[in-house]
C-alpha cells in the first residue's frame, strides 16, 4: 500500500506531536492537513474528503470519540486513534465507536506507518469488490469459496464458531476487534456472549492454527481489548535497535 | 468513669466505666471543661459545683490525657487514708498514661520516618533514573543538530539508536512508576475476568518478542488447566515483568522455561531462567521497592518485582523466588483455584465439544 499522496488530517492539539508528525510523513509524500481542537477538526472533515484522519482524544474543546462518531455517519474513513492514555477501557471504547486502530503514545514511526497502510489497505478493499478467493496470512489460508482452511499445505477442521471467527478476523485482518465486536460478529446481536465465550473459542483456534499457540503469530492478543489477525506489515514490529550495552550477569 | 482522648478528632471517649453513674450530659460537660483546662471541676470544686461527679484531670503535662471522675458521697469528707490512695492512684495513673501516649507518640514517628524514607528515596532513585536518559537523549540530539560537527554516517546511526533506547528506557521506567503510584494509591481496580492460562502467556511473549528473541523459551501448560479469575492487564503485566527481568538478569542466549500446574486448589505458574541465580538471602528482599540486582547496570528503579507482587497480592494470590536446581533462579505465581460459575463451565462444555453453539 503506498503512502504517497494520501491525504491525512492530523487531529492533535500538542504543537511539538503536530511537528513531528507533519515532519515525519510528510517525508513519506503525505499531504497532511492539521487540526488543533475538535471544532477545526469537525470543520475539516465536512468541506474536503481525507483518505486517513489521525486522532487525539484529549482535545481542549471535547473528546476526541464525539468526532470519530460523527465521522461515522457519514464516511468510512479511517480513523486511527493517538493517545497518551494507557487505560484499555479508552481503547475499548475508541474501538467500539468506530476507530480503526490505536496507538499509545509514545509509538515509534515504523508502527504507525504500519498501523496506517493497513488502515488504508482496508479502507481500499472494502471500497472495492468482493474479496480474492483465497487469502493467505503467513502460513495460514482461507478458502472461503470451499469453507477450507489450511495452516502450510495441510487441512484444519474447525467448528462453526471457530470458522465464523477466524472470517471476522480475516475481514479485518491487522485490525484489533474487540471481545464485544467478536461475540457480535460471531454470535449475532441477540445473544449476550460474555468476554470469556470469546477467549475459550479463541483458545481452541489457537490451538488448532498455531504451530505453538502460547507463542502466537496468527492470532494475537491485546490484553483487555480484543484480538488481532496478524497482517504481514505488522509483524515487523521490532524497531528498537538491539540495546549495546553488554548483559552483566547477576 | 475514665474518659481520655487519645486520638485526634475524637476529643472525649469512653474508656471504662465503673458504678451506676450515669455518663449523659452534665458529667460529660463537666469532663469535657476539665479536659479542655487541666483543672479539677464538679463535685467538691468551685468550678460546677452541682455536678455529682468530681473530675480530676490525668496526665503530667500541661495538657490532660484523660479525666477522672469520682463518685463519692461527699469527696472532702472521705477519711484521709481514702484521699491518699486516691492521689497515689491519680499518679500511677497518669503516669501510665503517659507512657502508653509517648509510645504511640513514638510508632507514629518512626511511620512517618519510614514513608519520608520511602519517598525520599523515590525521588532520588526516579531523579536519577529520568535525568540519565534524558541526558543522553538531550545530548545526542544536539549533537545531531550540530550543523559544525563533521558527523560520519555511522556516528549518525550510533546517535540515533542511542536516543532510541534512551527513549524506551524512559517509557519503560515512567510506566513502572505509574503502576506503582496506582497499585500503592488504592485506586485501581481489579477488573477480574475468566481467562485461560495460554492467553495470558501468549500475550505476555508476544510483547517481549525483541526482548526475548535471542532465547530457547520452553512452555508446558497443560490442557486441562483451570481458566484464571484475574485482570487480564494486571495479570499480563506481572508475567511481562518477571520474564523482562529475567531477560535482563540472565545470559543473552541462555533458557527461559514456563509451566503451569494445579496444586492444591491454586493455579502455580513457574518461570525459571538458567542465569546466576540469586544470591543468598535476597529471595524475599528482590519484591522490595527500589532493589536491583546485583551488578546492575541496566538502569531502572528497581520497581518491577515489586509491580508483579502488588499485582499478585491483589488477585489475592502470591509470588516468590527461589535458586534452581541446575543453577539458575525459579519465579512461582501461585494464584488461588476459584470455581467456575456456571456460565464460565458452559463455555469451556461447549467449546471443548466443539460443537457450534
Amino acid at each position: 500500500m503506498k503512502l504517497e499522496g494520501k491525504r491525512v488530517l492530523v487531529v492533535e492539539d500538542e504543537p511539538e506531536m503536530r511537528r513531528f508528525l507533519r515532519a515525519a510523513l510528510g517525508s513519506h509524500g503525505l499531504e497532511i492537513v492539521e487540526a488543533a481542537t475538535l471544532g477545526a477538526a469537525t470543520r475539516e472533515v465536512t468541506s474536503r474528503s481525507f483518505d486517513l484522519v489521525l486522532l487525539d482524544l484529549g482535545l481542549p474543546d471535547g473528546d476526541g470519540l464525539a468526532l470519530a462518531a460523527e465521522l461515522r455517519g457519514f464516511t468510512g474513513v479511517p480513523i486511527i486513534v493517538l493517545s497518551a492514555r494507557r487505560r484499555e477501557d479508552d481503547k475499548v471504547q475508541a474501538l467500539d465507536a468506530g476507530a480503526d486502530d490505536y496507538l499509545t503514545k509514545p509509538f515509534g514511526m515504523n508502527e504507525l506507518l504500519a498501523r496506517m497502510r493497513v488502515a488504508l489497505r482496508h479502507a481500499e478493499r472494502a471500497a472495492r469488490a468482493p474479496e480474492p478467493a483465497v487469502e493467505h496470512f503467513g502460513p495460514l489460508s482461507l478458502d472461503r469459496a470451499r469453507r477450507r482452511v489450511e495452516v502450510s499445505g495441510r487441512e484444519i477442521r474447525l467448528t462453526p464458531t471457530e470458522y465464523r471467527m477466524l472470517g471476522l478476523l480475516a475481514d479485518h485482518a491487522g485490525r484489533v476487534l474487540t471481545h464485544r465486536q467478536i461475540a457480535q460478529g460471531v454470535w449475532g446481536e441477540s445473544r449476550t456472549v460474555e468476554a470469556h465465550h470469546v477467549r475459550v473459542h479463541m483458545a481452541l483456534l489457537r490451538k488448532k492454527l498455531e504451530a505453538s499457540p502460547a507463542r502466537p503469530r496468527l492470532l494475537l492478543t491485546e490484553p483487555g481489548v480484543g484480538y488481532r489477525l496478524c497482517e504481514p506489515d505488522l509483524e515487523t514490529r521490532a524497531e528498537l535497535p538491539r540495546s549495546t550495552d553488554p548483559h552483566p550477569e547477576e | 468513669m475514665l474518659e481520655a482522648a487519645p486520638r485526634p478528632g475524637d476529643p472525649l471517649h469512653v474508656l471504662a466505666e465503673r458504678g451506676s453513674v450515669p455518663l449523659e450530659s452534665p458529667e460529660h460537660a463537666v469532663a469535657r471543661w476539665v479536659l479542655e483546662h487541666g483543672r479539677p471541676a464538679g463535685a467538691g470544686t468551685d468550678t460546677l459545683p452541682g455536678a455529682r461527679l468530681r473530675c480530676l484531670p490525668l496526665g503530667t503535662g500541661a495538657e490532660p490525657l484523660a479525666v477522672l471522675g469520682l463518685a463519692a458521697p461527699d469527696a472532702q469528707a472521705a477519711p484521709a487514708p481514702e484521699r491518699d490512695f486516691v492521689e497515689a492512684f491519680l499518679r500511677q495513673a497518669s503516669l501510665a498514661l503517659e507512657r502508653a501516649h509517648l509510645a504511640d507518640e513514638a510508632k507514629a514517628a518512626a511511620l512517618q520516618a519510614r514513608t519520608e524514607q520511602l519517598r525520599s528515596s523515590l525521588l532520588s532513585a526516579v531523579s536519577h533514573d529520568l535525568r540519565t536518559p534524558l541526558a543522553v537523549i538531550t545530548g545526542a540530539a544536539t549533537a545531531l543538530r550540530d550543523d559544525t560537527a563533521a558527523i560520519r554516517p555511522a556516528e549518525r546511526v550510533e546517535l540515533v539508536d542511542t536516543i532510541c533506547v534512551e527513549a524506551h528506557r524512559l517509557e519503560r521506567l515512567v510506566g513502572n512508576i505509574l503502576d506503582m503510584t496506582r497499585l500503592e494509591s488504592g485506586t485501581l481496580q481489579v477488573k477480574r475476568e475468566w481467562v485461560p492460562v495460554d492467553e495470558l502467556v501468549g500475550a505476555a511473549l508476544t510483547r517481549l518478542e525483541s526482548e526475548l528473541e535471542s532465547r530457547p523459551i520452553t512452555t508446558e501448560l497443560p490442557d486441562e488447566l483451570p481458566l484464571l479469575s484475574v485482570d487480564p492487564v494486571l495479570f499480563e503485566q506481572l508475567l511481562v515483568n518477571v520474564l523482562d527481568n529475567a531477560a535482563r538478569y540472565t545470559p543473552a542466549a541462555s533458557a527461559i522455561d514456563l509451566r503451569a500446574r494445579t496444586e492444591n486448589g491454586a493455579v502455580v505458574l513457574e518461570i525459571a531462567d538458567r542465569g546466576p541465580g540469586l544470591p543468598p538471602g535476597a529471595e524475599n528482599k528482590i519484591f522490595e521497592k527500589f532493589v536491583r540486582g546485583p551488578g546492575n547496570t541496566e538502569r531502572g528503579a528497581g520497581l518491577g518485582l515489586a509491580i508483579c507482587r502488588a499485582i499478585a497480592e491483589s488477585h489475592g494470590g502470591r509470588i516468590e523466588a527461589e535458586n534452581r536446581e541446575g543453577g539458575g533462579a525459579t519465579f512461582r505465581i501461585r494464584m488461588p483455584e476459584l470455581e467456575l460459575g456456571p456460565s464460565e463451565a458452559s463455555a469451556r462444555a461447549e467449546a471443548s465439544r466443539g460443537a457450534p453453539p
